[in-house]
C-alpha cells in the first residue's frame, strides 16, 4: 500500500524525480505493443527473458526474431539561451527468442537480446563538450532458460544471463590547438553473469507473475582511451598521454523486480498490468579510470534513487488472423535533481504504444508495434558540473518481428 | 477501407518520427536599466587586449562587446568598435621599449631534454598607426590609457606624442593643435549605460618596466599621483553620468594575482647538493645555497651589489624557469638584472597605490549607484580555479586557460568569464535577467 501511495504520488507530482538509465524494456514485439506488460503471461519466445516461469504455460514451441528501433531526441536549453539538440542517437537492438517443450512439465528456452542500451550524441562543439560529446553503452545477453510446471496453476523458471558490456564515450579535454579541441575517446568492454528467476500462477481468467533479474556487476571492465587532435607539444611534455592508454572501470547495473497481472475479459479481450522496480539505489557513480592520467577520468557523479515503471496493456483478437494491441507506461527516472548528466539526460517518461499481429501462414505470423515516449522537461539550476539549463526529450519507438510456432 | 488505413498509419508514423522536442527561450528584460546606448571607457582590459597585443580577433572578446551582445537581447542597441586590421595587431614591449605584434606559443626541447614552451612575438602591424577618419564608437577602452589621459588633448595625437590606439579612432587627431579627447568622444554618443574600467595603466606601466619610472609622476612608466588619479576618476564618472546614467565599474588587480609577476617563484633556483656547494664556493658572504629550492640571486639597481631575492619580491616573466635551469640566471655568476625585478620597496609602493586607487574607483561607483565588478577578487579566486560547464580555468600560465600568453591580459575565454561576472552584477543591481555568455565557445591558449 505504501508503494502504491508512493507511485500515485509520483504520478501526480512528477517533479520529485523518475526507470531508468539505458534500461531497454521493450524487447518483445508483442509485449511492447502492450506498454511492455509481460510478467504474468507469455505471448511467445520472449517469455524466456521476461518471466521464465511463463514458458510452461505456452501452448506451442516458439521462435521469435525481432528488430526494435528507437530514436531518442533531446533538446538542451542552456542558461545562456543557446539551444542544443542531440543527434543521430538511434538504436537498433535485435532479439532472438526460442521456447521448446522438453516434456509435459519442462520447457527450455533461449533468449539473445540487449537488455540495457544507451546512445546519445551531441555536436562536437556543443556547450557540454567537456562533460560528454557521445555516450554509447549496451549489454548483450545470451540466456539459456528452463522452467518447470509444478501443477496446472503454478510454475517456476530460471535462466543464466551471460552478458557482455560495451561502453564508448567521447568528450573534449580542456586543451586546444588552432584546429580545435583535444578529444578523448574511451572504449570499454566487460562481462558478467546474472540470474533471471520467475514464478507464474494462473487461476481461471487470472494470470499473476513475479520475476527477478539480478543486477549485473562488471567488476573488471577494461579498454583503451585514444586521443584526437592532440597538440604534439602537450604529448611531448607528458601533459597528454602518447598512444593508447589503458582504461578500467567497475560498472554496476541494477536488479529488476517485476510484478504482473493479466485478466481475460472474454475470449477476445485481455488486459494486463506490470510494475517494474529498478534497484538503482546503490549505484551512485560511474567512473572510467585512465591509467596514470587520473585527471582525464570519465566521471559521472550521480545520486540515484530506486525507480519504478508502471505499465498497462490490452489485447483484442479481431479475427483469427489479426490481433490488435495497445498500452501505455510510465517510467520514473532515478536521477535526482542537480545530478542530471548530458550522457544520461533522463527524466520521468510516458510511453504510448500500439501494434498488431497478423498470421501469414499457419506457422508464421508477423508482429509489429509503434510507440512514442514523451520525456518530461527537467531544469537544472545547481548542477554539480556547473552545467545548468533545461532538458526535454522524446523518442519514437517501433519494432517488427517474425513469429514461428509449431 | 484498406487504403484509408494506410494513409492514416503513414501520417501517424511520419508525424511521430519527425517530431523534435522543443523548449521556449525565456524573455529577457533590462529591469531598471536602460541599455539603449551603451558606451565603455577604460584601458587594456576592456579593449580585448590579449597575447601582448590588440588584434581584430581579440576585440571580438572585449568585455563590453560581450555585454552589449547580451544587452541587445533586452533593449540594447548597436555596439561599434574600432576594429584593428586583421593580422598581428599592435602591442608594446615594456622591456625593449618597442612596438610589437601579438605573441604565440612555440615548443622546443630545453637543455634538460624536456619539452618546454617559448613565447614568440610577431611584428607590429604598421597599419595600426593609420587614422580611421572622424567617427565615433561605443568602445573607448584604449590600451595603455591612464586615467588623466582620458581627457588629455594630446592622447589623440599621433604616436609617440599620443596613444596609438586612440589616435586611430579619435574624432579629431589634432594635426594642427589639440586633439579630441577619449571622454569627449564617449560623451558624444549620449550613453544611457556606461562601463568604466580604468586605472590599471596608472600603476602597471611602472610595474612592467621593473620600476623604471617615478612614483607620483605623469610620464609613461610613472605611477600616477594620488590626487591626479582621484580627480581623474571623479571627472570621468561625472562626465558620463550628467543625466543620472547607470553603469558598471571595475577595479585593478593586485600584483599578487597577476601571473606575469608570479610565474617564477622567488625560490625558483633548484639545486643538487653538488651544485649548491659549487655555488657556495664562489658566492660572496651573505649568499648561501642548499640542496633543493633556493632564492634567486638578483642585482641591486645601483652599486653592482648582488643578493638573494626575498619572499614577496617579484621577478618579471622575462625570466622563466628555462632561463634559470638552462641559462644559469639567478646565480651569483648571472644575477637577474634589477629592471627584471620588483623589490620589496617597489612592491609595497605598487600594492599601496592599487589599494588606494581601488577604493577611489569603488567610492565613485557607489556614489553613482553603479553595479560593480571586483576584478581584483576575481583574479584572486582564479588562482584556485573558476569552474563552468564541467570544466574549470585557473590563472596558471599556459595550462590555466584564462590568462593569455602575456601573463597579464586574459584569453577570450577569460574575458567571457569576466563578462559573466559583470552580467551577474548588473542583473543583481538593476533587476535585469540577462543570460550569461557561453564560456566554452571562446578559446583559451592555443598549443602548438
Amino acid at each position: 500500500m505504501r508503494i502504491l501511495s508512493r507511485i500515485v504520488l509520483l504520478v501526480f507530482f512528477p517533479v520529485i524525480s523518475f526507470a531508468g538509465i539505458g534500461d531497454n524494456p521493450l524487447l518483445g514485439i508483442k509485449s511492447s505493443a502492450m506498454g511492455g506488460t509481460i510478467t504474468s503471461i507469455g505471448f511467445d519466445g520472449s517469455a524466456a527473458f521476461y518471466n521464465p516461469a511463463t514458458m510452461t504455460f505456452l501452448k506451442k514451441n516458439y521462435i521469435n526474431l525481432g528488430i526494435n528501433y528507437n530514436s531518442p531526441k533531446t533538446v538542451f536549453l542552456m542558461n545562456t539561451g543557446e539551444k542544443y539538440y542531440s543527434s543521430n542517437s538511434s538504436n537498433l537492438p535485435a532479439s532472438l527468442y526460442g521456447v521448446f517443450k522438453f516434456n509435459d512439465k519442462v520447457d527450455i528456452g533461449l533468449a539473445i537480446n540487449n537488455p540495457f542500451q544507451n546512445n546519445i550524441t551531441w555536436d562536437k562543439d556543443w556547450a557540454g563538450k567537456y562533460i560528454c560529446i557521445s555516450n554509447k553503452s549496451s549489454v548483450r545477453n545470451i540466456q539459456p532458460t528452463i522452467s518447470y510446471r509444478v501443477n496446472n496453476k503454478f510454475s517456476i523458471g530460471g535462466g543464466l544471463m551471460i552478458t557482455m558490456y560495451q561502453h564508448q564515450v567521447s568528450r573534449a579535454l580542456n586543451y586546444e590547438n588552432a584546429s580545435g579541441d583535444v578529444i578523448m575517446n574511451y572504449d570499454l568492454k566487460g562481462s558478467a553473469l546474472g540470474l533471471n528467476l520467475g514464478v507464474n500462477y494462473n487461476v481461471k481468467k487470472w494470470h499473476l507473475g513475479f520475476a527477478l533479474r539480478s543486477g549485473l556487476n562488471y567488476k573488471n571492465a577494461k579498454g583503451e582511451a585514444t586521443l584526437e587532435n592532440a597538440p604534439s607539444s602537450l604529448v611531448a611534455s607528458g601533459v597528454l598521454p602518447s598512444g593508447n592508454t589503458e582504461i578500467t572501470s567497475s560498472i554496476k547495473l541494477p536488479s529488476v523486480i517485476s510484478l504482473g497481472a493479466a485478466y481475460e475479459l472474454d475470449e477476445n479481450w485481455l488486459v494486463t498490468m506490470d510494475v517494474n522496480i529498478f534497484n538503482w539505489a546503490n549505484i551512485d557513480s560511474l567512473q572510467i579510470q585512465v591509467a596514470n592520467y587520473d585527471q582525464y577520468n570519465f566521471d559521472i557523479k550521480q545520486d540515484l534513487s530506486g525507480s519504478y515503471a508502471i505499465r498497462f496493456g490490452a489485447q483484442y483478437k479481431y479475427t483469427k488472423k489479426l490481433i490488435f494491441r495497445g498500452g501505455f507506461a510510465f517510467d520514473l527516472a532515478p536521477v535526482l535533481n542537480t545530478f542530471v548528466h548530458p550522457a544520461y539526460p533522463e527524466n520521468n517518461k510516458f510511453t504510448y504504444t500500439g501494434g498488431a499481429s497478423y498470421q501469414l501462414k499457419k506457422a508464421f505470423s508477423l508482429d509489429a508495434f509503434i510507440g512514442y515516449s514523451d520525456i518530461n522537461e527537467r531544469r537544472e539550476t545547481k548542477n554539480i558540473n556547473n552545467f545548468n539549463g533545461t532538458y526535454k526529450a522524446n523518442a519514437f519507438i517501433a519494432g517488427i518481428g517474425l513469429n514461428y510456432e509449431f | 477501407m484498406n487504403f484509408n488505413w494506410k494513409i492514416i498509419a503513414f501520417l501517424a508514423i511520419t508525424s511521430i518520427v519527425s517530431c523534435k522536442p522543443d523548449l521556449d527561450e525565456p524573455r529577457y528584460s533590462s529591469g531598471e536599466a536602460v541599455f539603449t546606448r551603451f558606451v565603455s571607457i577604460g584601458d587594456d582590459f576592456g579593449s580585448g587586449f590579449s597575447d601582448g597585443a590588440l588584434t581584430s580577433n581579440a576585440q571580438i572578446s572585449a568585455v563590453p562587446n560581450f555585454l552589449s551582445g547580451k544587452f541587445q537581447l533586452a533593449d540594447g542597441g548597436q555596439f561599434s568598435q574600432a576594429y584593428m586590421q586583421d593580422g598581428n595587431g599592435a602591442g608594446y614591449d615594456f622591456i625593449n621599449n618597442s612596438l610589437v605584434g601579438s605573441s604565440y606559443l612555440s615548443s622546443y626541447i630545453n637543455c634538460q631534454n624536456k619539452s618546454s614552451f617559448k613565447i614568440l612575438k610577431t611584428t607590429f602591424d604598421n597599419r595600426s598607426l593609420d587614422w580611421l577618419g572622424a567617427k565615433y564608437y561605443n568602445n573607448y577602452c584604449i590600451p595603455g590609457l591612464k586615467s588623466f589621459q582620458a581627457y588629455s588633448q594630446f592622447t589623440g595625437k599621433s604616436y609617440p606624442a599620443g596613444n596609438i590606439f586612440y589616435h586611430r579612432m579619435a574624432s579629431d587627431t589634432g594635426t594642427s593643435g589639440l586633439s579630441s579627447t577619449v571622454l569627449g568622444d564617449a560623451q558624444y554618443l549620449n550613453p544611457t549605460f556606461v562601463m568604466v574600467w580604468i586605472g590599471a595603466s596608472d600603476v602597471y606601466n611602472y610595474a612592467f618596466s621593473g620600476g623604471a619610472g617615478e612614483v607620483g609622476g605623469l610620464n609613461t612608466f610613472d605611477i600616477t599621483p594620488i590626487d591626479t588619479f582621484e580627480a581623474a576618476i571623479n571627472y570621468i564618472f561625472d562626465g558620463l553620468t550628467g543625466a543620472g546614467q547607470q553603469g558598471i565599474a571595475a577595479n585593478i588587480p593586485d600584483l599578487s594575482v597577476v601571473p606575469y609577476f608570479n610565474a617564477l617563484p622567488f625560490n625558483g633556483l633548484k639545486l643538487t647538493s653538488q651544485q649548491a656547494s659549487d655555488l657556495n664556493a664562489v658566492s660572496p658572504p651573505g649568499i648561501n645555497f642548499v640542496e633543493g629550492n633556493n632564492a634567486l640571486v638578483i642585482s641591486e639597481p645601483t652599486g653592482g651589489v648582488i643578493r638573494q631575492i626575498k619572499r614577496g619580491e617579484y621577478i618579471l616573466n622575462v625570466i622563466n624557469a628555462d632561463s634559470v635551469s638552462c641559462g644559469g640566471w639567478g646565480t651569483p655568476q648571472k644575477p637577474i638584472p634589477a629592471n627584471y625585478v620588483l623589490d620589496s620597496l617597489e612592491v609595497s609602493r605598487i600594492s599601496n597605490r592599487i589599494a588606494i586607487f581601488n577604493s577611489d574607483i569603488r567610492n565613485a561607483a557607489v556614489s553613482k549607484g553603479f553595479a560593480f565588478f571586483d576584478f581584483n577578487r576575481f583574479m584572486a579566486n582564479l588562482k584556485s580555479g573558476y569552474s563552468f560547464s564541467g570544466t574549470s580555468a585557473t590563472s596558471n600560465m599556459f595550462y590555466g586557460g584564462a590568462v593569455s600568453l602575456d601573463g597579464y591580459h586574459l584569453t577570450a575565454r577569460g574575458y567571457a568569464m569576466v563578462a559573466n561576472e559583470c552580467i551577474k552584477s548588473i542583473n543583481a543591481k538593476y533587476q535585469s535577467n540577462l543570460p550569461l555568455v557561453n564560456t566554452v565557445d571562446y578559446s583559451s591558449v592555443l598549443f602548438p
